[in-house]
């Protein structure tokens, strides 16, 4: 186990990576009471074209397999359900299913040791028959039935599908009903042995536990399941053209204002530091001109275009980088052309150096208040280390950024790369 | 002052709370005071002004809201921001100034602002039915408690909120300066020297004449039953019970371990049978109102069968009438409640506000004293008080018939 203590924000670390691959990592926090546990597999809804572990020729599986493997992984050979059993030792259990990652977690106050190692036990122990996969259908197409009722759902995964041609992202997570169909435990198997190998997996502890004990019980969990450790399992994104797929598409639903929603397509960077960088440099962006102090959000509220709905993020992952700007609004029309103007003029902006100082300091002040909770601290942690980057460096990256990157993305904004998606309130 | 102690966060909240009883008359100005105090103020003159100097403090946020505990309506003012051994400058009185210029810095409420701020408000209220799982539960809430205290909604109505006019607004906001109780509330690192500071921005005002408690009950006549449709693919069924159980009652935590047994949580009795055996629903759970002595159960559930649900729910609501617990499945729960009472200490939102309950019930409890009141109820009080439990109100938001 490697050892390093930031000062700053007086949290102790301790990584090792075990013989089968199994990346650790334990961050003692003994002023909680609480431990949160994640045991989290580099596998989302984007990993469906991978070489499977042991072979040499690509396969492409149905959208929604990773999160309908997440479902199935909790029950056992014995017929019992592994979610029970992990809340019958007094935790919360729980699993979650992304575009880049899955992850089964727990937290709790006490047993946390035992329930440790059946964490470890029960994602390791897979168990899909014919009649259970498509027992599971019937309450994964439920799921997909009650997401489709949410608005907000339907309008961040139609700006995608609009944008994204081939790239996976423009597919819900869960997947689609057909899709759904296709899904059969041979393939769940498949995806199973290549993607929950303990070289693609990490274990993250952050919180009241005993660091030396975890260590110890974990390697001699790990060690006597004779994994050994696998190369990095060979992934594939389809080629992205540059182009949107449309630049234009309304639906009804039953909401009683309109809703829209702008997508616009950005050229991604490759180096995952980078794409950190400019992420974080898009979403310094965003807070210039679309956020709540700019000018162009203060215009819009006076029009009476947007509404306390109104939100700007950027979605960055593998092969792809968007910014979307949602509202609510009494005038649809006008809103997607006001709106697509100020998105095409922020690169005739000069930025104003005082005022990027400004954001960069609110983006560190968020940065530090999500360390707030073991959760995000947990969760963070991880997705800071997929960059390639310690979650300690991010001041100095925040500070790193310069008006310049911030130009360089704003200049990809072209009302070519734009999308709009609108949702109106169907008539009675 | 309600002052939380604490170095285990990384940040310090500080919130202002007028307090005043909730009434059909005065829940539409409540819910729109607080949005105008905060659009401007004497010294930060426009919303992006306010904006900046929030940002300036390390993103702090300022938050206002209005919500309610029991009977009493509580308008929000709060504040958070990094401690100051992270920031390169002091931040803590500043934060404090720009909370009380909210709160105090205005002479009269900013009128260039009323308009706007009432149309943001009723956007929000008629955006709340776009979100069908809660828009399903207030609306059986409302046709439960017709008549009753308890049916009003704390985030206003388009009724409570049309006819206010900018002069009413202002005259009640003067109102509520003079008249409201005031809790003065602070959670981080804070020495006596901090908060002598607070002091200098705030005073609390405690009259102690306010009730908490809601006793207004009615007895159940006869199965309410409501059935609205709309443009959904899934019910959404809600079911409400009369369940005369109150907080500071002796039978509150057999109650809520009741709760827990039936619906609280993936060791329930509804999650276990409606959603595992019978794959009826992806969501189904209870929840217990001990302000009113009120339970509910909430689900969402395929449109073609509804009726086994509601048959399934109904049996597992009667065996735990009927039937004892037995200890292993009692101790589920327990579990599951004393992991949520010592995880809410991890939470600085959530520790404030659990204290910030008990205090207002004048029940203060060490977690060590809490554990202990839970994991002494026997299965036979679970038992008893599962027989006040009286089915109230059916109310099913369904798909519509094509």
């Amino acid at each position: 186990m490697t050892y390093t203590f930031n000062e700053k924000f007086n949290e102790h670390v301790y990584h090792d990576i075990l013989d089968n691959g199994l990346d650790v990592y334990l961050i003692p926090k003994p002023e909680f009471h609480k431990t949160f546990v994640t045991f989290s597999t580099n596998y989302g809804s984007l990993d469906q074209s991978f070489i499977p572990i042991g072979k040499n020729r690509k396969v492409t599986q149905p959208a929604g397999i990773a999160h309908f493997l997440e479902h199935k992984l909790f029950a056992m050979p014995d017929n019992t359900d592994a979610f029970e059993k992990l809340s019958a030792f007094g935790v919360k259990a729980n699993a979650f299913t992304s575009f880049d990652k899955t992850v089964y977690l727990f937290s709790g106050t006490s047993n946390i040791e035992e329930a440790l190692v059946y964490l470890l036990d029960f994602v390791q122990i897979p168990y899909f028959t014919k009649a259970s996969v498509e027992k599971e259908q019937g309450i994964i197409l439920e799921e997909l039935l009650m997401y489709k009722d949410y608005p907000s759902q339907r309008m961040m995964y139609g700006i995608l599908a609009n944008l994204y041609k081939n790239h996976p992202i423009n597919t819900e997570i869960i997947g689609t009903e057909e899709s759904l169909k296709k899904i059969t435990h041979t393939k769940l198997y498949q995806a199973y042995e290549t993607f929950y190998h303990p070289s693609n997996m990490r274990l993250t502890v952050v919180g009241n536990f005993d660091h030396e004990r975890f260590y110890q019980l974990i390697k001699e969990n790990q060690d006597k399941k004779g994994f050994t450790r696998s190369n990095p399992v060979q992934r594939f994104l389809p080629n992205e053209p540059k182009k949107i797929v449309s630049s234009e598409t309304t639906i009804e639903m039953s909401i009683n204002m309109p809703q829209v929603g702008l997508g616009v397509k950005l050229d991604p960077k490759t180096n995952p530091a980078e794409r950190l960088k400019q992420e974080l440099a898009l979403s310094l962006m965003l807070r210039l001109y679309f956020s709540q102090s700019s000018d162009n959000y203060q215009t819009l509220l006076k029009k009476n275009l947007i509404n306390g709905s109104y939100d700007s993020a950027p979605i960055e992952l593998a092969g792809m980088l968007a910014l979307i700007i949602t509202s609510e609004t009494s005038n649809p029309e006008e809103l997607k052309e006001v709106l697509t103007n100020m998105l095409i003029n922020v690169k005739r902006k000069k930025v104003n150096e005082e005022e990027l100082e400004r954001h960069k300091k609110a983006t560190l002040g968020d940065f530090i208040s999500s360390l707030n909770s073991l959760e995000s601290l947990n969760l963070g942690f991880q997705s800071y280390l997929s960059y390639g980057v310690s979650m300690f460096d991010m001041p100095s990256i925040i500070e790193s950024i310069t008006s310049k990157d911030i130009l360089d993305i704003a200049k990809q904004i072209k009302k070519a790369q734009i999308t709009a998606y609108t949702i109106m309130p169907k008539k009675a | 002052m309600i002052v939380q102690p604490t170095n285990k966060f990384k940040t310090t909240i500080i919130s202002i709370r007028f307090k005043e009883k909730i009434t059909k008359e005065n829940v539409g100005l409540r819910a729109l005071l607080p949005n105008l105090m905060s659009a401007s103020t004497n010294k930060y003159k426009t919303r992006k002004a306010l904006t900046e100097a929030l940002e300036a403090l390390y993103g702090a946020t300022l938050n206002v809201r209005t919500t309610k505990l029991g009977l009493v309506s509580i308008m929000d003012f709060s504040i958070s921001f990094i401690n100051q051994s992270f920031t390169a400058e002091p931040v803590f009185e500043e934060a404090l100034e720009i909370l009380h210029e909210v709160v105090y810095g205005h002479k009269n409420l900013p009128k260039k602002e009323f308009d706007l701020e009432k149309r943001l408000l009723l956007e929000k209220i008629a955006s709340f039915e776009n979100d069908k799982t809660s828009f399903a539960l207030s609306n059986m809430i409302e046709t439960m408690f017709e008549n009753e205290t308890y049916a009003i909604r704390t985030s206003g109505k388009k009724e409570d909120v049309e006819p206010i006019t900018f002069e009413e607004l202002n005259k009640y906001y003067k109102k509520c300066l003079k008249n409201n109780e005031i809790d003065v509330v602070v959670s981080g690192q804070v020495d006596d020297s901090l908060l002598e500071v607070v002091s200098k921005y705030f005073t609390p005002r405690n009259l102690k004449n306010l009730t908490l408690i809601d006793y207004e009950d009615k007895k159940v006549e006869a199965l309410k039953n409501k059935t609205d449709f709309d443009t959904i693919s899934q019910s959404k069924v809600n079911i409400g019970y009369r369940f005369p159980v109150r907080y500071k009652e002796t039978d509150q935590i057999p109650a809520l371990l009741f709760n827990t047994a039936l619906g609280g949580g993936v060791h329930s009795k509804l999650f276990l049978n409606v959603r595992e055996k019978h794959s009826l629903c992806y969501y189904i759970a209870s929840r217990f109102e001990p302000f009113k002595g009120f339970l509910y159960i909430y689900a969402g559930i395929d449109k073609q069968r509804v009726d086994l649900a509601l048959k399934v729910i109904d049996e597992q609501v009667l065996d735990l009438q009927t039937n004892l617990l037995s200890e292993d499945e009692l101790n589920l729960s327990k579990d599951a409640i004393i992991n949520q009472l010592k995880e809410s200490q991890d939470s600085q939102g959530a520790s404030l506000s659990s204290l910030y309950l008990q205090v207002l019930l004048d029940n203060k409890l060490t977690l060590d004293e809490q554990i202990e009141r839970v994991s002494k109820v026997t299965p036979k009080e679970v038992l008893e008080v599962a027989q006040k439990l009286q089915k109230d109100t059916l109310y099913i938001l369904a798909p519509e018939v094509k």
